[in-house]
């Protein structure tokens, strides 16, 4: 997961594209250590320090990783993996935003 | 973190059944420098029924505690692999108990460690010898009465691809007019009706090999029935199941565990409904508001104009 995160990260620089997280660790301790260990250098929101946060049980996410795509005009596109067809749905959307951008 | 052990230990339990072994309670206990030792398989205790299956799911469900205690200490992923040897086998468990509940159908008692088999043993497709499948089997023909037969489909609710577990839900719904087992079928029976809805739209766009594929371990007829249903109409009516447990207070307040909480069926139908709704393809994205890790103001609308990638994780 870290990894692959990494690299689309390292793949969209300068791109309009960002991960945000939404994290369900225990205490912030953790997240800070991992961050710095795996070098995550997105922000995640806090979710209260469980897996029945505020935001996870609104979204009624009950397995972790669980993500989600937007677009840039802030619709949901769908819930993805890290499948090459997934990786290539992300390409195309990060596109149409910078298309989207320069006009 | 849970979530992926029980994973973990429902695989390893279907492809690994523990190996046999010699009972050896009175051997001394070895030093832990020494191979681990699979643990010895169960042996039916004497007493009542009711005393033999209160025994067998205390024996399992502490041995289980205890190995989960020493896998979540284990520092590494190789000593966590190397632990999975250790693990009691609760499919003999659940064995030995389906076998005293069939020799005493009436005792209450079998009702009880007729639940506890159908949640802690593995769930192969198709096969009826399993103790998961029997356990199921002996509830319906049994126990189907009895006021907390609810947590059968609780228990089976995500089991979309097993034609029983629907039918189940149905038959608790007909037959029950008590308020907490309406909604725990209810429930069971809208999550079941949603997702073979979804389920044939994915398998209506699949090429025939990966059908037959499917087929071949589902069973022909299992997946027959899910392209054939109706879709539209299917996923009406799981909205309406939902909406019916927000709505009635009865319903609303009967609880499900979830690990070593306990919640309502009312909050999670309302978030089953919610992410069914609102999160879906094409839909304009809730806002979140809050604070990241560092305490500093953080709201998902500040990225409008990227694509954002949004990970719900944790360090598990």
């Amino acid at each position: 997961m870290y990894p692959h995160e990494r690299s689309l990260v390292e793949k969209f620089h300068g791109k309009p594209f960002v991960i945000l997280g939404i994290n369900s660790d225990p205490n912030r301790e953790i997240v800070k250590t991992v961050s710095v260990k795996e070098k995550l250098t997105w922000r995640s929101f806090w979710d209260g320090g469980s897996t029945d946060g505020p935001i996870a049980s609104q979204w009624n996410v009950t397995g972790w990783p669980t993500v989600y795509l937007i677009d840039h005009k802030g619709l949901i596109v769908r819930r993805i993996g890290m499948s090459k067809e997934d990786d290539n749905l992300i390409e195309e959307k990060v596109q149409e935003a910078e298309k989207a951008g320069k006009k | 973190m849970q979530i992926w052990f029980w994973a973990g230990c429902a695989i390893l339990i279907f492809f690994e059944p523990a190996v046999a072994d010699e009972p050896s309670e009175k051997e001394p206990v070895k030093k832990e420098a020494q191979a681990p030792k699979p643990p010895p398989k169960p042996i039916l205790p004497a007493g009542k029924p009711g005393e033999q299956v209160k025994a067998l799911i205390k024996e399992c469900d502490e041995a289980v505690a205890a190995f989960r205690k020493k896998f979540e200490a284990a520092k590494s992923d190789e000593e966590q692999e190397k632990l999975f040897e250790l693990m009691p086998d609760r499919e003999a468990y659940a064995a030995l108990i389906v076998d005293v509940a069939d020799r005493n159908p009436k005792d209450p008692a079998a009702f009880d460690g007729l639940i506890w088999a159908v949640r802690n043993s593995s769930r192969p497709p198709k096969r009826t010898d399993t103790p998961f499948a029997r356990a199921k089997a002996a509830l319906i023909r049994d126990h189907l009465d009895n006021p907390g037969i609810g947590r059968l489909c609780m228990t089976l609710r995500h089991e979309f691809c097993d034609p029983g577990a629907k039918e189940i839900a149905e038959m608790i719904l007909a037959k029950h007019s008590d308020k907490c087992v309406q909604s725990q079928a209810s429930f069971s029976l809208a999550l079941l009706l949603h997702a073979r809805a979804m389920e044939a739209e994915y398998l209506n766009k699949l090429e025939s090999k990966q059908l037959e594929s499917l087929e071949k371990t589902y069973g022909k007829e299992a997946i027959a029935g899910i392209r054939m249903g109706d879709k539209a109409a299917q996923k009406r009516r799981a909205e309406e199941l939902l909406e019916k447990i927000t709505e009635d207070k009865g319903y609303a307040a009967a609880t499900v565990e979830r690990g070593d909480k306990k919640l309502t069926l009312g909050d999670l139908a309302q978030r089953q409904l919610f992410e069914w709704r609102e999160l879906q393809p094409g839909k304009p994205v809730p806002e979140i508001a809050g604070e990241d890790i560092d305490g500093k103001s953080l709201k998902l609308s500040d990225y409008k104009g990227q694509v954002v990638l949004l990970d719900f994780w944790g360090h598990w």
